[in-house]
């Protein structure tokens, strides 16, 4: 309890010091407040980026093994049977085949579009992406067996070929063969496939069965074999086995085919990404470090000026760790003070970014501690030697000093 | 006699300056009564100022010993000083010392404050020691808003805070008119009738002549004596 009052009376006094030097107070400070906007606004900021990022990543990626293969000599790609065996292990929901082309396409008697990227798919693929298809219906079995003329369209190339229209049931040339439009795929929010037709700069894209697909161009090879995980917490496992079977497969040559995780993708950038946060944070905690030096340097002129004062209250009775107190205490408030302000500036800065970010505000509870933490720290640290100066000074001559 | 509050025996003071010992203080025998109202009187540089450092414990002689209420002083570590400072001491000084962005209240409490009183008997004890002082009604005043004797008023009532053994004046009327310089010697008179014991340093033998009794101070020594030739 005593403690406590003797504690309350000298912040009481450092207020006071404190507000009787405002402008002077508000440059020591600025250091402090510049320092822990950098780094709650950085931190901040970089997070809510991650975890946008991250998120669109992982609603597409999760439990998703993408195997392609280069091929040797011999064994030029993937096959049907490099699917089937894939298909057989165990913790394997679905795999589709993936026969990517493109083609110029056309709607019957209007204009053709120069670039069309069609991929010959399973049905396992909107088996696994079931909201994909938002008009009209998936590929199904049935297409995949009868190598039926039959395609779903995506978004793109509907503004193109039909644009304001209803496709379905519309017939589009693709390549010159003509297919039935079964389905159109919404505005995709699949970040992959969004980037593979940025990628690709196509005009739109068109999925067909993969058996219509090896008619139309003519080959067995299957470009890349989409996995679907059934566990995702062994997916590496998965990943591993799916290795052992193209090993094989590829006559034991490690080095023409690659199974890509993209678990494993999302925890490479996970960890690039908080990397890049804390080297940020660690820049920006330099201004916290000359913010403190500022502090010292203010604490150092304020023991000076008040020589006298010190003397007075050793005189009256303050004992060298009472007067060592009272001035830890002032450059802690001062320090405090520019953390807050800090840290409010700092939410106001990431809330504003955010906010043209269009991304979503996530207020983050450990960059506020770090700062209010940081700046604790750094007004202990940078106080302590003016206020170990202010205790030791001798009654005498602090009370003859003129 | 009442009781003794104060004795020096033999005080020497040294100080080393450039590898020189100056002697200060040169063997002072001091006794002091409670309710006593005493005057040090010397002219600058007889050693008066280090005799009231000692005297006020804010320094400790080389030699010698000196005994305050009961207490021996010796070579205490500055915390221990420092409370003796707070209990047994009330300070006054030359040029008030007042904190000025402080009110006249908050600066009456501050030896209260180190005296470790809850805030509630701070408040308590300071207004009642303005009263005392007859300044009841500028409780609320800040330094530069009072007159020169007013702000001695207030610093004499913070040096009657912690009800001191003794309080110590250093050259109070200094920085004051002639009149005020008298109403502060009047107040000194009821405190000391009131049973306060008093010490003064002053080189002013019309000051000193306040007191009941004056000792002087000359090239560090000390001796009972008439105002003369002081």
């Amino acid at each position: 309890m005593h403690s406590f009052g003797i504690i309350r009376q000298s912040i009481a006094l450092s207020w006071q010091n404190i507000k009787g030097n405002k402008m002077r107070t508000f440059l020591t400070t600025l250091g402090i407040i510049i320092g822990v906007t950098a780094v709650i606004s950085l931190i901040t900021i970089v997070d809510g980026v991650i975890n946008t990022v991250m998120s669109e990543f992982s609603s597409l990626g999760a439990g998703t093994l993408s195997v392609t293969a280069y091929g040797t000599p011999l064994k030029q790609g993937l096959t049907e049977s490099d699917l089937e065996e894939i298909l057989a292990l165990d913790n394997v929901a679905g795999a589709t085949p993936q026969i990517s082309t493109t083609a110029s396409g056309a709607r019957r008697g209007a204009d053709m579009v120069e670039s069309v990227s069609i991929k010959g798919i399973s049905e396992d693929y909107y088996e696994n992406n079931p909201t994909l298809v938002t008009l009209g219906r998936p590929l199904t079995t049935i297409d995949i067996e009868n190598e039926s003329y039959v395609c779903v369209i995506d978004q793109d190339l509907a503004d193109n070929l039909f644009p304001g229209q209803n496709p379905i049931g519309e017939t589009v040339l693709l390549g010159g063969i003509s297919y039935t439009v079964i389905g159109l795929e919404g505005e995709s929010d699949d970040l992959m496939a969004a980037m593979s037709a940025s990628g690709s700069s196509s005009d739109g894209g068109a999925k067909i069965p993969y058996t219509t697909a090896k008619k139309v161009t003519g080959t067995d090879k299957i470009t890349s074999v989409e996995v679907y995980v059934a566990d995702t917490n062994r997916t590496e496992q998965l990943q591993e086995e799916i290795e052992g079977v193209l090993y094989k497969a590829f006559n034991q040559r490690d080095d023409v085919y690659y199974v890509f995780s993209m678990d494993s993708l999302l925890e490479t950038m996970d960890t690039m990404m908080s990397t890049l946060t804390y080297m940020l944070a660690g820049i920006a905690s330099i201004a916290l470090l000359v913010g403190g030096i500022g502090i010292m340097n203010m604490m150092l002129v304020s023991v000076t000026e008040r020589t006298k004062e010190i003397g007075l209250r050793k005189a009256m009775g303050a004992t060298p760790g009472r007067i060592q107190l009272q001035f830890l205490l002032e450059s802690l408030v001062l320090s405090l003070l520019g953390g807050i302000l800090g840290v409010i500036l700092g939410l106001l800065i990431s809330l504003l970014v955010m906010t043209l970010l269009e991304a979503p505000f996530v207020f983050s509870g450990s960059a506020v501690a770090l700062g209010v933490g940081f700046s604790t720290a750094v007004g202990l640290i940078f106080g302590w030697a003016p206020a170990k100066k202010a205790s030791q000074l001798s009654p005498i001559d602090a009370l003859r000093s003129e | 006699m009442s009781e003794v509050i104060l004795t020096m025996h033999d005080i020497v003071k040294e100080y080393v300056v450039g590898g020189e010992v100056s002697t200060v203080l040169k063997g002072i025998d001091l006794t002091v009564h409670k309710g006593e109202f005493l005057a040090v009187l010397g002219p600058s540089g007889s050693g008066k100022s280090t005799l009231m450092n000692i005297i006020g414990c804010l320094d400790v002689p080389t030699r010698g010993e000196y005994v305050l209420d009961g207490k021996t002083i010796k070579d205490e570590d500055e915390k221990s000083l420092a409370q003796i400072r707070n209990k047994e001491i009330g300070f006054i000084f030359q040029s008030f010392f007042l904190m000025q962005r402080q009110t006249a209240l908050e600066n009456v409490k501050m030896p209260l404050i180190y005296a470790g009183m809850s805030e509630k008997k701070q408040n308590e004890r300071a207004r009642e020691m303005l009263e005392k002082v007859g300044l009841g009604d500028k409780i609320d005043y800040y330094p530069n808003q009072l007159s020169g004797g007013q702000q001695q008023r207030v610093a004499i009532a913070r040096a009657l805070a912690n009800n001191p053994a003794i309080l110590l004046a250093d050259e109070p009327t200094g920085a004051l008119d002639q009149k005020t310089g008298k109403q502060v010697m009047e107040l000194f008179h009821e405190l000391n009738e009131d049973g306060r014991t008093i010490i003064m340093i002053t080189h002013d033998a019309n000051i000193a002549s306040h007191a009941k009794r004056i000792v002087r101070i000359l090239d560090g020594n000390i001796g009972e004596g008439d105002l003369t030739d002081a």
